[in-house]
């Protein structure tokens, strides 16, 4: 509760309070991805050895090779797996290819990201700057829509992809994945775009544009910060959904996302947790290099998104 | 309530230094204001009496006992805020309680203390409303109650009615003092408005750039200010400045348009000096103006009139310089028109062009 | 005119969220198979809803996700406040550290974070099943995800993991919005550290640590992945939620109408939350005229 003003002299004692709490924290929210991480390094099987390695003493990225397909998971230890698992489904890929996912998610996340930011930014400008009727209203029927359940609307959603014929598509994902990630991105282009000042805008009216124009020429060059952790959070949020994901794909290989493969990996190979943790730290590795990087971002959007909405 | 003494502390923030090694004493019972430019100091130095800044070195007293890396909340201190800092969710009683609760009083007593201190203060109708639902002068007293009602050792106060209207400043600066002498506390007090400074000030502390200039009561340092700083900071509007050639062999001051005889007390003053030089200071009350000439007179030519009331204040140009000084609100005067200057000998100053220092500051001791 | 920039994003959202909870609702009221189209549907009422509301699994999954609820919430509070002080309180090079520290379980997708913690608490070589014998403190590794009270506990475990220091982040904004002169004037006025926490810091931080707490609630009714990913609702039907079984009898058993009876009570659920959360920060949606 010192709200740091006294950085003068520092006891010794205060110093190493201070750093054991430090320590503390991020023995806990580091700690279980530390364990990931290492035993995605170690040699197949010895997982199990009891003791546990804290660190492997001979690490290998034999885990990595394997799930990316470079080599073959070995054919003897496929079928051994395969009589452990007796009567669960077995499809018999020689092959892992983790990289299909993740050009996936790649694919569904960006494309969310970007269809979010299109519908949201206008939304948003139209919120924080323009005047019509019914402006409030507007505003908390999308807001609001940020904080339905997805199991609510995940069966129709089902329904219609069936008859639109783009179950097993990754377009099954995107277009629901846009709708579930412009009320957050509306919101935070709305609180971003309300602080712009309002001279050049009123240049540009002056000048005879039109708000489309001024949205183009002025708003969206002025608010490349604002989309950007607008983007950051549609689409950390599109990776990670799963519900629907799982839901759409039916089991298709060629069409899973991260999270839907990693869960399939994790019941056909159930005894290969080397495997299991490599494709973790694939696949968050990056996410968690994303949020590391853009942290004030991140902080930033969350608090605007949840306590100040 | 005792005496604080501050020991050549210094505080060094990454790439300022914000007190440079600063010692002074604030005597018991006594008001004595920290004032100065924007950002030279004061509220550290106050915050770092506070315990709210620890000083990179030095020490500090209250009373006999060194309290220096003792916590604020065991130095028996009240501060007033600038903001104020009332406590937003309690009501103005649990405010005022505050204090006596922290330092486990007994209920009644708190009772007994916090309405006789809402008593002082004119605010026993006020007790049971939120910070939110007074005004800014209301506010100003619940903050003064809620420093007052523990009786601290000392008053430490950072700007506190900068936040008010003009006239409920002069009116709250009036009660401040007359209940700071009731009470019979050490209170330091910081502020950058000079005026306010020269009213409320049993002595006063000039601070610029994190130094001490100098120490002293308002009228003394007014009289006699040790340096060009304190001279221009002190006394409103400020002292005029003008760039002079000393000549010892004319015995004169050589001004950019005159040239200024001097007296055998300033011929006394600069015996060794060499020619060169010297920066003369005039208070523009101390200048008068006449519209004829006569002996040993600086001319000058009228640039603005701003008629206050009272009188006029008039800013005249010498050559290149302008310098301001009042005339009779009843003066006639036009703009452009021809006037003559005369500096009373013993209200002019004169100041080393290297240290800035007065000459006499000794000599007016 | 201005209307026509918020259309596309409101049609999007009627589509793909209102619009399906008004056929959600209708599939509660029928019984209705996936691979049946609606030639074969059947309306029977309320008869889903009474179905659902007499089963022993129904009522199991209603007292898991409640107790969920109430246990994630309380120690997400308590850990993420803890961490959020201590955030607060260091020195500022090591807070920059710990805020970076507080955002990567956020980060981290739900179902991942899920597996993640089937390792961790895996029965044979799981680091905590190791840990515990290590210590001597049980002669063998307990079986964190197959026994029905550690399994309750275990996913509790995990999502206090998962979010706890995403309330840390919340509670840190709303301590740093707290005046450091209010700080400064309760220290100057003799209050110590405890004092100042129960009397100043904690009552100024009760709009923050509601609002979070209806917020966090408002997610942890519909959890879904932690159980599906962790013990796929075992042992037997434990640790199922209503979400994890609006979703079995959606995709597993394809029976829609008993699963959207289900969705519609977790919907119900949120919504009771969602109106008090929203009358409380709903103040906050002003925007110029
Ligand atoms: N926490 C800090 N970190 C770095 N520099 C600081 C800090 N606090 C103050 N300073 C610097 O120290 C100097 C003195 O600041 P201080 O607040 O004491 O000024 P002041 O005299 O109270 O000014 P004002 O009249 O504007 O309140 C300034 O240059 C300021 O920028
Ligand atoms: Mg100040």
């Amino acid at each position: 509760m010192n709200g740091e003003l006294s950085n003068g002299r520092r006891s010794l004692k205060r110093w190493l309070l201070e750093g054991l709490v430090t320590l503390a924290i991020i023995g806990f929210c580091l700690g279980p991805l530390y364990w990931i991480f290492a035993t995605s390094f170690k040699p197949m099987g010895t997982e199990y050895v009891i003791p546990p390695e804290f660190w492997p003493s001979k690490p290998t990225l034999q885990a990595y090779a394997v799930i990316l397909g470079i080599q073959a998971p070995g054919a003897e230890r496929a079928s051994q797996e395969g009589a452990l698992k007796g009567t669960t489904e077995i499809k018999a890929s020689p092959h892992l290819n983790f990289l299909v996912p993740v050009r996936n998610s790649l694919i569904v996340s960006t494309s969310v990201s970007a269809g979010a930011l299109l519908l949201a930014s206008l939304a948003a400008y139209a919120i924080s700057r323009l005047r019509f009727r019914w402006k409030i209203q507007s505003l908390m029927v999308l807001w609001v829509a940020g904080l339905l359940p997805a199991v609510i609307v995940i069966a129709p959603t089902f329904v219609l992809m069936r008859s639109l014929n783009l179950l097993r598509t990754l377009l099954a994902m995107i277009l629901p994945n846009i709708a579930y990630n412009i009320p957050l991105t509306t919101w935070l282009l709305a609180v971003y775009f309300a602080q712009l000042p309002w001279e050049l805008e009123d240049a540009a009216k002056m000048d005879g544009y039109r708000p489309l124009q001024i949205y183009r020429k002025v708003i969206l060059p002025l608010s490349t910060p604002g989309l950007f952790s607008a983007g950051i959070f549609a689409f950390l949020g599109s990776w990670g959904e799963f519900m629907l994901a799982s839901a759409v794909t039916m089991g298709v290989a060629e069409v899973q996302t991260v999270p839907v493969a990693i869960l399939n990996l994790s019941f056909e190979y159930r005894y290969q947790w080397t495997w299991i943790s490599a494709a973790i730290c694939l696949s968050v590795g990056l996410m968690v290099l994303i949020a590391l990087v853009f942290q004030r971002w991140v902080i930033q959007g969350l608090t605007a998104g949840s306590v100040k909405y | 309530m005792s005496e604080v003494y501050v020991e050549e502390v210094c505080k060094q923030y990454r790439d300022v230094q914000a007190l440079d090694s600063i010692t002074c004493t604030f005597e018991d019972g006594q008001l004595t204001v920290l004032v100065g430019p924007s950002g030279c100091g004061k509220t550290t130095l106050l915050r770092t009496i506070a315990g709210l800044i620890e000083p990179s070195s030095g020490a500090i007293y209250i009373g006999k006992r060194r309290v220096d890396g003792i916590p604020p909340w065991e130095r028996n201190i009240a501060m007033v805020f600038q903001s104020y800092a009332l406590y937003p969710h309690m009501t103005v009683f649990k405010n005022i309680a505050f204090p006596l609760e922290a330092t486990r009083t007994p209920k009644d007593e708190i009772k007994r203390r916090v309405v006789e201190t809402a008593r002082i203060l004119q605010i026993e109708n006020l007790l049971d409303r939120k910070p939110r639902e007074l005004s800014g002068g209301q506010m100003q007293r619940v903050a003064l109650g809620r420093a007052i009602v523990r009786k601290p050792e000392v008053f430490l106060m950072d700007e506190p009615l900068s936040n008010l209207d003009a006239k409920l400043r002069v009116v709250m600066r009036a009660e401040l003092k007359h209940l700071q002498t009731q009470l019979g506390v050490t209170t330091i007090y910081v502020t950058h408005d000079q005026a306010e400074a020269m009213t409320l000030a049993d002595k006063l502390i000039v601070m610029n750039a994190g130094r001490i200039q100098q120490v002293g009561r308002p009228e003394e340092l007014y009289r006699n200010p040790r340096n060009v700083f304190v001279a221009g900071f002190i006394g409103s509007p400020p002292m005029n400045f003008i760039e002079v050639q000393y000549d010892p062999a004319e015995r004169a001051l050589i001004g950019p348009d005159f040239q200024y005889p001097l007296g055998p007390r300033w011929l006394d003053l600069l015996r060794n000096r060499p020619a060169g030089t010297l920066i003369l200071g005039i208070r523009p009350e101390s200048i008068q103006v006449i519209a004829s000439p006569s002996p040993g007179m600086v001319p000058a030519s009228v640039y603005v009139m701003e008629q206050l009331g009272r009188e006029i204040l008039l800013d005249v140009k010498i050559g290149p310089q302008t310098l301001r000084a009042f005339v009779p609100a009843d003066t006639r005067l036009q703009m452009g028109q021809e006037v003559w200057l005369q500096f009373q000998e013993e209200a002019l100053y004169l100041f080393d062009p290297e240290t800035e220092v007065s000459l006499s500051w000794q000599e007016r001791q | 005119m201005a209307v026509l920039f918020i259309i596309p994003a409101l049609l999007f959202v009627t589509l793909f969220m209102y619009y399906p909870i008004l056929q959600t609702f209708i599939y509660s009221l029928f019984s209705l198979h996936r691979t049946a189209d609606w030639l074969h549907a059947q309306f029977v009422g309320l008869q889903n809803y009474i179905a659902v509301m007499k089963s022993e699994a129904f009522r199991g999954a209603f007292g898991f996700t409640l107790y969920y609820t109430v246990m994630t919430v309380f120690f997400e509070l308590a850990i993420g406040l803890g961490m959020a002080i201590a955030t607060f309180s260091v020195h500022p090079r090591l807070r920059g550290i710990l805020r970076a520290v507080l955002v990567v379980p956020w980060a981290i997708p739900p179902i991942v974070s899920a597996m993640l913690w089937r390792w961790l608490f895996h029965a044979d070589a799981g680091i905590f099943g190791y840990l515990l014998t290590a210590t001597g403190l049980v002669s063998k590794p307990p079986a964190f995800l197959t026994d029905p009270t550690l399994a309750v506990h275990s996913i509790i475990v995990a999502s206090v993991w998962k979010n706890a220091s995403m309330m840390g982040i919340l509670l840190l904004a709303g301590l740093a919005s707290i005046p450091q002169d209010i700080y400064d004037a309760a220290k100057v006025d003799g209050a110590r550290t405890w004092f100042r926490f129960r009397r100043v810091t904690l009552p100024l931080l009760l709009p923050t640590i509601l609002v979070t707490v209806l917020f966090r609630s408002l997610w942890a009714l519909r959890m879904f992945e932690e159980s599906y990913g962790l013990t796929g609702g075992g042992p037997g039907t434990t640790t199922d939620t209503l979400s994890t079984f609006a979703y079995k009898y959606f995709f597993t058993y394809a029976r829609f109408g008993v699963g959207s009876a289900y969705a519609m009570v977790i919907f119900a659920m949120v919504v009771m939350v969602a109106i008090v959360y929203v009358n409380r920060v709903k103040g906050n949606l002003r925007f110029k005229e």
